[in-house]
């Protein structure tokens, strides 16, 4: 299973930084720019925590500091592995859910290409919606909340 | 301009060839490293998507590309 999660870079890095310093392979899924945040994941940890702290290890080879973890936007993109993973459940039963094969149905649709063809995600938004309607918020928010744990204790460190 | 080679993970390559589609261009670095190449918005005011080499998992490193292609997808050089 792959743990997935954004954090808030001082900086980005430098071609040359990761060239020195990227690990072979990359947990870092990419980059942005504005504002610098690095998208990671981590693959072979059973915990939230376990993936932030070898996410952020990661990532600080590079060169830059992590000062902060950022909540998915509405229409980021997410995989059904990923919802798996953030929802507790197995990626068996997500596709399940959203193939109306169980449960209430409903799922929100699949990103569409330009063709009206389905690409392989969610929009993170509609899908965690659909969650806290029919399975609660307990579930619906473990992730944002394991992110804004997450975020306080990075913050904290850095103002001690 | 040299032709790009393919990328060697097929769900990368899918995303590549899906931002070509929509008119991105895809540059690939000349020397071998980490990073095999970038993705490059028509509006060259805007940052260019990095592209690995060797991405841990493939398919979250094609969903940033298409992430990044649709959010481009409509933009052109106003140069």
């Amino acid at each position: 299973m792959s743990y997935t999660f954004t954090v808030l870079l001082d900086r980005v890095p430098t071609d040359d930084e990761i060239e020195a310093g990227m690990r072979t392979p990359t947990g870092v899924s990419g980059i942005d720019h504005e504002p610098p945040t690095a998208t990671m994941s981590v693959d072979d940890v059973s915990s939230w925590t376990e993936a932030f702290a070898e996410g952020v290890a990661e990532v600080q080879e590079l060169g830059v500091r992590v000062i902060g973890f950022a909540h998915d936007a509405e229409d980021d993109y997410v995989t059904e592995e990923e919802l798996a993973v953030r929802f507790g459940l197995s990626e068996r039963y997500v596709l399940e859910l959203a193939t109306d094969v169980v449960g209430p149905g409903g799922f929100p649709p699949r990103v569409k290409d330009d063709d009206g063809s389905p690409l392989e995600y969610w929009h993170w938004g509609p899908v965690r919606e659909w969650f806290r309607k029919h399975f609660g918020s307990d579930i619906a928010d473990r992730f944002d909340h394991e992110i804004d744990v997450a975020d306080q204790a990075i913050k904290s460190r850095y103002r001690s | 301009m040299m032709e790009r080679s393919r990328h060697p993970k097929k769900e990368v390559e899918k995303a590549l060839s899906r931002a070509e589609e929509k008119e991105l261009k895809v540059e690939q670095n000349r020397n071998r490293g980490h990073k095999w190449g970038d993705v490059a918005c028509q509006d060259t005011s805007h940052a260019k998507k990095s592209v690995w080499s060797t991405p841990k998992n493939p398919g979250n490193h094609a969903k940033d590309i298409d992430k990044y292609t649709d959010g481009h997808k409509d933009h052109r050089d106003e140069d």
